[in-house]
């Protein structure tokens, strides 16, 4: 599933992540990167979504969070 | 006395700047890089025998370049070669710090660590062993507290002591499979014979980064391609650049593993529940709409006083230098100073109460963590435009004055985006043309209708500057994929220290840039409205106003206003309207002073106000078109200057200058037009 659609509070391992080479860099040098382990913060079904990972908390646009597979945990 | 180059470097929001700051105090110079809008601080710090010269680079989260700051920083480093690189690292986060630290330790630099905010981490049960960190990790680590300045003393003592005995730059130690394909690369690089730090670049390679490919021969672009490839197949993944990634995320965790303790379960912050509150789809729109409306009053309920203030004392200026000459006076520098630099020039720096105000209340905004916060929650309205949430905070500045929301829109990485954001900030109204909108609606608009009138003005401004913003997204400056990927870093309160240096820093600008032009446009100006002086024989029978009339006409001013004429007269203008919006060019409520000029000879006697001389004039078709076209026609010239700085080219000024004017023209003329037929 993407991590557009995780809820409130789902914790997830992101699987893969469909980007180009210069943005897949920036969210990996984030932290953001396969098997990270992320927690949603703030979906609210428009707009961006906010998630925290290892106690860094990051918005990502809704278009880029549709690009992002992860599996729950 | 030696010199030692230091690079004060980390990720943002880890208490670089404020590290920074507290060691060199006010001994430091702000600048632009070369060709990019991003701050360049320098300062320095003397100790015994040594001069540390400190270079803040900005807040980064690797060195892939992937927005101006990671260039700046990439190419600082590679090509200033500091001797010493301070990498700020916040404590309670160490795991995601670390990346950087990992990219600096590729390129070869020697680097010591400065764990920042030991004492927050620690209450959140966080505890670092920094003589094993540094073990592991094969550079110096020192604790501190950059806040209260502690742990400085031994930060400058290691920086001098690393100067005078250089440390080895430890390997970072990839996996055998990865080390065998980075030397593989290695090799071609090293037979061309066209780089330094050969194994950064490898690894630059296989992240997927293409920098380095154009220096090399077709024949090494295909051997390069080829181990990829050899790569991908042996691992199995298209995205090849997730394998280097990774390699460098297990390395890390081992890291932290055997150097940091975690004795407490993560709870919710303060931050958290705010953020609950902040960016709840309920609450979050209006609280963002209080928190600007009290920025406003801030910089104009405080500002205008204060403005005002400024102002009297211009008069006061004007009124002293003027009582050096006899009284009527001819003399052209009494004239040159009183009627043209004093009220020139002061009528600018008469905002800077609201201007320095303003950059205040954005370096609160930054400093507390509430603009990023704003970037998220406006985010999906503005991504219809074609741009991103960071775009709104300097387009509603722009409410205020452009000079300061052009600056502000720095904030913006993109560079589509952030041009596409100047392009279209002087749409929206700006204070400056207030005056002009007060005077036209209150003469020719009844008294119920003016409130509405003048909320529609400012609500079509800002439609357009969108509508603009997504028309030139979709042409001119459509530029690369760019989603919103924005850190969201905990609330804090900010010291009044760094707000006053951050808004020093960048209100100097202001005062600099706006002021040289502005000064060089009011002699212009002053110029052309005095000269060529005109004789007038019989000049007992006339009235002074009837002169002022005269004389005026017969400038070069007037004379290119009766050159304009025929251009204005399709929106129910004149010559003097054609003159009032050219002088506005200089400051735009000039353009209410140049008509006061140009109406005061109508009949002194009866004391009539300037707006109802102009109701006998114009009509009142005409009067809607003078209004837009001064909502949508080009700005003034210190919002020229200020979009020529920050883009660092003649090109888009221009174009804004060229472009807005034919747009306000045209529906000026359109309004004109459409209104007569039906009034």
């Amino acid at each position: 599933m993407f991590l557009s659609e995780l809820k409130i509070g789902q914790t997830a391992t992101i699987k893969a992540m469909n980007a180009c080479v210069t943005i897949y860099n920036r969210l990996a040098s984030m932290g953001i990167s396969e098997n990270s382990k992320i927690t949603v913060i703030q979906n609210s079904g428009r707009g961006p979504v906010i998630i925290e990972s290892d106690g860094r908390k990051i918005a990502l646009g809704r278009g880029m969070s549709m690009k992002i597979n992860v599996e729950v945990v | 006395m030696k010199t030692i180059k230091v690079a004060v470097a980390g990720n943002p929001n880890v208490g670089k700047s404020t590290l920074f700051n507290l060691l060199t105090g006010i001994n430091q110079h702000v600048g632009n890089y070369p060709g990019v809008t991003v701050e360049k601080k320098e300062g320095i710090v003397k100790l015994d025998n040594y001069q540390i010269q400190l270079i803040d680079l900005p807040g980064i989260y690797s060195m892939n370049s992937f927005s101006p700051e990671e260039e700046v920083s990439r190419k600082f480093i590679v090509e200033e070669k500091p001797d010493l690189i301070i990498d700020v690292v916040d404590a309670s986060n160490i795991q995601k710090n670390l990346y950087l630290t990992l990219q600096f330790l590729e390129m070869k630099v020697p680097v010591l660590m400065f764990l920042n905010m030991v004492d927050v981490a620690e209450k959140k049960g966080i505890f670092i062993d920094e003589k094993k960190l540094s073990k592991e990790i094969g550079i110096p680590v020192l604790k501190g507290v950059a806040k209260k300045k502690k742990g400085f003393k031994e930060l400058l003592d290691k920086v001098i002591e690393i100067y005078e005995h250089p440390i080895d730059v430890p390997d970072i130690p990839y996996s055998q499979k990865m080390e065998k394909f980075v030397s593989e690369i290695s090799e071609i690089l090293k037979k061309s014979k066209k780089f330094h730090r050969i194994k950064w670049r490898a690894i630059r390679f296989l992240e997927g980064g293409k920098q380095d490919s154009k220096f090399l021969c077709d024949e090494d672009n295909k051997k390069i391609e080829a181990i990829i490839e050899k790569l991908k197949s042996t691992e199995n993944v298209e995205t090849y650049p997730m394998l280097i990634v990774q390699e460098r995320y297990h390395l890390i965790k081992r890291v932290v593993e055997k150097s940091c303790k975690r004795n407490k379960e993560k709870k919710a912050t303060l931050s958290d529940k705010l953020d609950k509150k902040f960016l709840s789809s309920f609450f979050a729109i209006p609280i963002f709409f209080l928190v600007m409306l009290t920025i406003f009053q801030i910089v104009f309920w405080i500002g205008n006083p204060l403005s005002e203030l400024f102002a009297s004392f211009f008069d006061f200026l004007a009124n002293f230098i003027a009582g050096f000459w006899q009284e009527g006076s001819q003399s052209l520098i009494k004239s040159l100073i009183v009627d043209g630099i004093i009220p020139g020039v002061g009528g600018v720096l008469a905002y800077t109460p609201n201007i320095f105000l303003m950059f205040f209340s954005i370096a609160v905004l930054e400093e507390s963590g509430y603009m990023s916060r704003i970037a998220v929650i406006m985010d999906k309205y503005m991504t219809k435009a074609g741009l991103s949430g960071k775009s709104v905070v300097p387009m509603m500045l722009g409410f205020g004055c452009s000079v300061p929301a052009v600056m502000a829109a720095r904030i913006i990485e993109n560079r589509w985006e952030r041009l596409a954001t100047i392009m279209v900030i002087p749409f929206i109204s700006c204070g400056a043309r207030l005056p002009i909108y007060i005077l036209l609606i209150s003469a020719f608009v009844p008294l119920s209708w003016q409130g509405a009138i003048l909320w529609g003005i400012y609500l079509l401004g800002a439609f357009a500057s969108l509508i603009v913003a997504w028309f030139l997204r979709k042409t001119m400056l459509k530029g690369e994929e760019n989603p919103l990927i924005i850190e969201l870093p905990d609330y804090a309160t900010p010291t009044m220290r760094s707000l006053v240096l951050l808004t020093w820093q960048r209100g100097k600008h202001f005062l600099e840039k706006a002021g040289t032009v502005i000064f060089a446009v009011t002699v212009i100006l002053w110029v052309f409205n005095t000269f060529p002086k005109t004789d007038i024989p019989n000049k007992t029978n006339l009235t002074q106003a009837q002169i002022q009339k005269i004389e005026s006409e017969n400038t070069v001013m007037g004379r290119i206003g009766k050159v304009l004429e025929p251009v204005f007269k399709p929106m129910g203008g004149d010559w003097k309207i054609a003159d009032s919006f050219l002088a506005s060019i200089a400051a735009k409520e000039v353009f209410v002073s140049q008509l006061g000029i140009l109406f005061s000879e109508e009949n002194n006697a009866d004391n009539k106000s300037l707006g109802t001389k102009l109701k006998q004039v114009y009509s009142f078709p005409a009067a809607i078109a003078f209004i837009l076209f001064m909502l949508f026609s080009s700005p003034c010239m210190a919002t020229f200057a200020a979009v020529k700085a920050e883009t660092n080219s003649w090109k888009w000024p221009i174009i804004q200058f060229i472009g807005m004017n034919l747009i306000a023209y045209g529906i000026a003329v359109f309004a004109f037009k459409t209104l007569s037929l039906f009034l």
